[in-house]
């Protein structure tokens, strides 16, 4: 996993302002509804979700490609691999 | 994975206020993100929280915690109440929300009084025998 700034999303969706467990109910829903290959971008102000996107990933077997911190959010990139 | 598999959580709502009803919907919403089965118990005040029309009684917040549930009910405005958390992992996953058929009995109520997220009426002990080889939660 890359700690890389702005790894390039196909997706990109704001969950700024909404708390747990939105952000990655969020990435579940756009990875479900995404074509492999696609990268889905989840811009979250919620803290728990720096944990749990990454560990839902290791679980449904989709790939991490970055946690990025922008200040007062993360952007959380996930790789649609199956 | 197979079906027999998967890991069930099974969850029973009795309290009817929203700082005990939300735990319910983030629950839900984790056990969707880990692949489980989740299964939802609504019985006596829970219940009525999910009626059609439980108007105030759906924003009702316990006052065990003095004025903290008044900050909790503030802050309650700004996020989707637990039914929609419910319904959202409803969506995304294996969720079964069930009626205390107990409850619907004394109070008078049809499925139809009920958010159509409540699938079924069953009674306790169908629900525990459907529940028992998982893990059971109670709000």
């Amino acid at each position: 996993m890359a700690d890389a700034q702005g790894a390039q999303a196909t997706v990109e969706i704001d969950a700024r302002g909404t708390y747990c467990p939105g952000p990655m109910m969020e990435m579940i829903r756009a990875i479900r509804e995404a074509k492999v290959g696609d990268v889905i971008a989840v811009l979250s102000t919620d803290s728990g979700s720096r944990r749990d996107i990454p560990k839902w990933c290791e679980k449904a077997g989709q790939e991490l490609v970055a946690i990025e911190s922008q200040g007062d959010y993360d952007r959380i990139v996930v790789k649609k691999v199956h | 994975m197979a079906d027999s598999e998967r890991h069930h959580l099974s969850m029973i709502a009795f309290s009817g206020t929203q700082d005990r009803l939300y735990p319910v919907g983030v629950l839900a919403s984790g056990g969707v993100a880990n692949d489980m089965r989740v299964d939802v118990f609504l019985t006596f005040w829970g219940l009525l929280a999910a009626r059609k029309d439980a108007g105030e009684f759906s924003r009702l917040v316990s006052q065990d915690y003095g004025p903290a549930a008044s900050a909790f009910q503030e802050a309650a405005k700004n996020l989707p109440t637990w039914l929609d958390l419910l319904r959202n992992a409803k969506e995304l996953g294996d969720v079964h929300v069930k009626a205390c058929a107990m409850t619907m009995d004394l109070m008078r109520l049809k499925l139809d009084d009920l958010d159509p997220i409540v699938e079924d009426v069953v009674g306790a002990g169908e629900f525990l025998d459907s529940a028992k080889d998982g893990t059971i939660l109670v709000f």
